[in-house]
Order: structure tokens, then sequence, then C-alpha cells
């Protein structure tokens, strides 16, 4: 079975969220199918310009077709499209010419899905807000697989993709929230999906005393692991944390391991270590007492699975309906949705340890349970050979 | 940790966690009873706390506003006049010219305590806290709308889906009345042939003879017009060939004449 994999960008180098999920998902399944990826020449997402060669290339085995963006994006147009598309009455024209802007627009990647199509079995298209994502489908949606990898931001209640989400073949979810917007919002139930979202593979040499050891962190601590910006909650939690130790008196420290676009508060309790490699991250992993996740928006945390493959506890957003219902369904981790509810369940974590451990344990086993690797390639077996059998 | 027990629950904080049935969703909702008792100040910038992020307000401290009656600082303002001590014993000369004077500059005291009071700074602070306090009013202005936009948002979800729901219940109430009532007209239709069945038997008997006799008027009077038609042509051609009898009855008539005369002529003949 030939299996076409498309993903606006692609690479080693390459670790959005969906990029990365893609390219996981793509070198597991190439032990059971033959493994294309379709894709653009774009390492930056915000303008798509090209700067991988053209042609193809094998990344970890796989063939990867690479395709030219002509024209990149220019942030200010988009930025001003998006505006008007989400606060003005606009058409059905305006919302086709924010995804023209919105790309990554390679219509040479179109033209060969279309011309090639009978060459493979089905093509599995990652993110659903993007160009190659909308029209691919369009050119081959009797094989069309969608991994949307939606959140709840407000461009999913465009027009435009409550049609696309009734046209693939079938659909993989990441979690059963997102199953349940996007059938809520195009009232697709009678195409085929199964939510089976993305493995994950810890070390097993992760070693807290060497993480507290490197960066003289002594303490009791809360780990952050993630881009620090607004849309990650950001400010909130900065708050919150310090208004807790203000008023607790805790000694628990927070650290923050990732690249920041916000000013982080000079506090001797807030440890920004910037981006680390990933045996650092597991390490610091090993050793948090939580990870927490202030998320407004996630269409599934691989950090708070990693988390949960290492038996640590979370304490998340419940603002996030993704992370809520993960953690009522893996009786992993606390939420919060205001400061009181932060107080008090980050006050039960720290007091009791043997909460952290029965936490912890859950999330581990919801995590065997539903995310190794085993499962996740069985899922994407089991959905490619039903659309099979159905005619 | 509070109280451990070998049951496998404890109670932490006030909140009580049973081990062998760890429920998170349990656990939140006393944790959200308990965020509710004590749900604290609101958020605010103190001073000891590091700079908050651009969106914040400056951190400020709250300037008390003095009271009315309070004594002004140490200043060289001149305090406002008292009243003249009552009763005895009488004041001295040096505090009689102090009253006067005390008196004789009151007019000019707004103009003194604007030169010599520490005004500008109390303008300042007030101005510090007049703009901290706007920064967090359109703060909090702005988190509330995203709050209730959101809100909106999660209620029109949840409308539309109560109304799907709804429909699709209705539907189902709907086929299963029809349902019901399809039965129920089935069973009364069946009784009400049980019932008037030897009825409908007579009537049926009745019907078919109906019918029978109906044919057979129909046969008869098929018969009849034929008859009727038959009769027609027959009496029209007894009127032709009557028609033609006369006609020959009237030329035997004239031949008869003919040859009468023609008798006569002849005999006339032979007689002469």
């Amino acid at each position: 079975m030939k299996i076409a994999f498309v993903v606006q960008r692609y690479g080693l180098e390459i670790n959005g969220g969906a990029e990365l999920h893609c390219r996981w998902v793509a070198e597991h399944m190439a032990r059971h199918w033959d493994v294309e990826v379709l894709t653009t020449r774009a390492h930056d997402y915000v303008t798509w310009a090209d700067q991988y060669p053209a042609g193809t290339e094998t990344i970890n085995g796989i063939a990867v077709r690479r395709f030219s963006v002509p024209k990149p994006r220019s942030p200010e147009r988009f930025g001003w499209l998006q505006n008007f598309i989400l606060e003005h009455e606009h058409t059905e024209r305006d919302e086709l010419a924010w995804l023209e802007e919105e790309g990554p627009k390679s219509p040479d990647l179109l033209a060969f899905i279309r011309s090639h199509a009978a060459a493979y079995d089905y093509f599995i298209f990652f993110s659903y807000r993007y160009w190659h994502s909308y029209r691919g489908i369009r050119a081959v949606p009797g094989k069309a697989i969608l991994v949307p990898t939606a959140e709840h931001d407000p461009v999913i209640d465009l027009k435009i993709f409550r049609d696309l989400f009734r046209l693939p073949r079938a659909f993989i979810y990441n979690s059963e929230e997102e199953r349940e917007m996007i059938q809520t919002i195009s009232g697709n139930q009678a195409v085929p999906g199964l939510v089976v979202g993305v493995g994950t593979e810890v070390p097993d040499d992760s070693v807290a005393e060497r993480f507290r050891k490197n960066h003289r962190i002594e303490k009791p601590y809360l780990l952050y692991l993630g881009r620090i910006d607004q849309n990650k909650g950001f400010p909130q939690l900065f708050q919150y944390f310090l208004r807790f130790k203000k008023e607790t008196g805790s000694d628990v420290g927070l650290v923050l391991i990732g690249n920041s676009i916000l000013p982080i508060p000079d506090h001797p309790d807030i440890f920004a270590l910037g981006f680390r490699p990933e045996q650092d991250k597991f390490d610091a992993l090993a050793g948090a007492e939580a990870l927490i996740m202030p998320s407004f928006y996630e269409s599934l945390s691989m950090v708070t699975l990693e988390a949960w493959a290492l038996g640590r506890p979370v304490i998340a957003n419940a603002r996030c309906e993704v992370l809520q219902g993960q953690c009522r369904r893996s009786n992993g981790g606390l939420t919060y949705e205001n400061y009181p509810e932060f107080r008090e369940s980050l006050k039960l974590l720290l007091a009791s340890d043997r909460l952290r451990r029965a936490l912890g344990d859950h999330g581990r086993r919801y995590f065997e349970a539903n995310y190794t690797w085993d499962i996740i390639e069985g899922k994407y077996l089991e959905i490619v050979s039903r659309l099979g059998r159905e005619p | 940790m509070d109280a451990e027990n070998p049951s496998g629950r404890e109670t932490v904080e006030g909140i009580e966690i049973d081990y062998d049935h760890l429920d998170v969703a349990a656990i939140m909702t006393q944790v959200k009873r308990v965020a509710a008792r004590n749900p604290g100040e609101p958020l605010e910038a103190g001073p000891d706390e590091p700079p908050p992020p651009p969106a914040e307000p400056p951190a400020s401290p709250v300037i008390p506003e003095p009271a009315p009656s309070a004594e002004p600082p140490a200043s060289p303002v001149i305090p406002a006049p008292a009243g003249p001590p009552p009763g005895p014993p009488a004041p001295s000369l040096k505090a009689r010219l102090k009253a006067k004077f005390s008196r004789a500059i009151r007019p000019f005291a707004p103009a003194i305590r604007l030169l010599g009071l520490p005004l500008h700074e109390d303008i300042e602070a007030a101005f510090r806290l007049i703009d901290a306090t706007n920064r967090r009013m359109d703060e909090h202005e702005q988190v509330i709308h995203k709050q209730i936009d959101r809100r909106l948002d999660e209620l029109q979800v949840r409308t539309d889906r109560r109304f799907d729901e709804l429909q699709i219940r209705t539907d189902r109430r709907m086929d299963d009345m029809q349902d019901r009532t399809d039965r129920r007209m089935d069973d009364m239709q069946d009784r009400i042939d049980a019932r008037f069945h030897d009825v409908v038997k007579e009537f049926d008997n009745f019907r078919d003879r109906l019918d029978l006799f109906a044919d057979r008027s129909m046969e008869y009077i098929k018969l009849l017009h034929n008859l009727d038609h038959n009769l027609v042509v027959e009496i029209t051609k007894l009127r032709i060939e009557f028609e033609t009898l006369k006609s020959r009855a009237r030329i035997l008539e004239k031949d008869l004449d003919a040859q009468s005369q023609r008798e006569k002529i002849l005999e006339k003949r032979l007689g002469s």
C-alpha cells in the first residue's frame, strides 16, 4: 500500500506541533506501508519562503518530495485579511482570499497530487487550516484522510472549513474534544473517523539529579515545556504563580524550558532556561513535582503525554477543553479555571506526595493504553483497512 | 497531609481523596468548592512584586486619602485658626495677637497652603493612581469582553447542540407516536372487522346480488336497445315497401285505365 503524507513543512529541524506529529507518524508507519511525504520547500512558517532544495530527498528513510511556494506570505496582508474576516461580515470569496494568503500556496504540489492520484492509495493531509489541505482534499476527496490538528481558534468557524470537513474519506482526530468540536461545527458524523493522537517515546535514563546539578536547582519545582507566549497562557501563569507564592509562602519554583517572546519576571524562583536538548528536557520532567500546562488552545499536548509517560502529574488550564478532557479521562492531573482554583489545586498537589504519585500512575496507565506507538500504528492500520473494506 | 488511613482514603487541605477509585472530576468538584469559599482578593500588582508584563498596569502603591481633620504633615503651612478657647483662663496678649494675625491672613490661606505644601507630589501620586486604575480597568474590560465572547460562543454551541438533540428527540417521539397510532388504527380495524363480519358478509352477498342484477339489467337494456333498433329498421323497410307497393298499385291502376281505354277503342274499331 502506498501512502502520501501531505504537510506544510517537513524536516528534522522543524519542531512545530503538526509537522513533528506528521514526521513521527510517517516514520513509524513506514514499517507497514510504502510512505512518501509531499511538502513544500518552506522552513519559515511566517512567510513559507523556499529554503530547502527542490526535488526529492530522503529523511530517516522516508522519501520527501518538496515543491516550491512561488509567492511568500505577506504577514501584513495576512494579518489585515484575518482581522477582516474575523471581525466583519464577509463572503465566502473573502475567506478564500484569506486562505490564499494563509498558504503555503504551492500550485506544483497540487498539480502533483492531481496527476499522481492513481499512484497512491491514500493521501493523509495534516492541518486543516492551510492551503495545501484545502486544495489537496478537494483534488482527491475519495483518497483523502485528514488529520485536522484543530484547536478552538476562531478560524475554524469559517464556512469554507465547514464544507471541507464533509469532504475527506476519513478523519484521524487527536482527541475526543477535537472530534466533538468538528462534528458540531460541520455535522460530519457520517464521515468515518477515529481518535488516534500521536505516540511518543521517552528515554529510560532520565535522571532528575543530573538536571538539578546542571542548573543548580535544589528546591521542588513545577515545569513548563514549550513556547512562552500569550496564547500559551503566560502572563496569567506568572501572575498566578507569584501570587500563590506570596499568599502561601510556598518555596516551589517554576522552571521554564522553551523560547520566550514575552518578558519573564525577574524572580529568584522562576528559572527560565530557554531552549534545551531533549535529554535535559526529560531529566527536568523526571524531577518535577508536576508539569504545568497553562495553554488555552491545544489540539493534543505532546508534553502532557510525555509527562504521563514518565509518571508525572499535570496541572492544566481547564479553559482548554482538550487538556481538561484528557485530565478527566486519565485521572492524571488537576485543572484550574481561575486563580482560586489554581491556588487550591496547586496546594493540594504540593501537599500530598501520595496524590502526585497516584495521578502520575494513572497518567502513565492512560498513556500506555492509548499513546504507545504500537497502539497508534494499529489505529492507523485499522482506519485504512476499514476504508478498504467499505465501498 | 492532614490525615491518612489505611483504607486508601486521604484528606488533604480539606479535600477527601479516594485512592482506590481515584476520580479527578470528584477531586475538582471539591477543589472548586474550597476555592469558592476562599476567593481571595482580585488580581493586582503589589509593590513587592516584579514588574508585570507590558499589558499590565505599572505597580503603584495605594496612596491613602488624607482625612479632613487630620493634622497636615510637618511643613511651613500656617495652621487654620482655632476658635477662641472656651472659658478662662483669659488668653495672653501674645495669643490674642496670634489669633488676630491668623484671622487677618485667613483669606490668603489657600495660596499659602499651595506654596507651602508639597501638593505636586500629591497630584502626581493621584495621577499615578488614576493612571494605574485606568490601565487595570482597561485590562479587566478586555478580559471580561474576551470571557463574554468565549462564553457566548460556548453558549451558542451548547444551544445549537441542545436544539439538535431536541430535534432528534422530537423526531423520535413523533415516529413513536406515528407507529403507535398506526398500530391502534390496525387494531381498531381488526376489531371492527370481527364485530361486523356477518353484516359485512350479508352486505357483500347483497352487493353481489345487486351486481348480478345490475349486470342482467344491463344485458336486458342492451337487448332492448338492439330490439328497438331492429324494429325501427324493419318498420322503415316496411314503410319503404309500402310506399313502393303504393307506387306500383298506382302504376297498375294507370295501366289498367290505359288498357280499359284501349279496350274501348279496340271494341269501337271492331264494332265499326
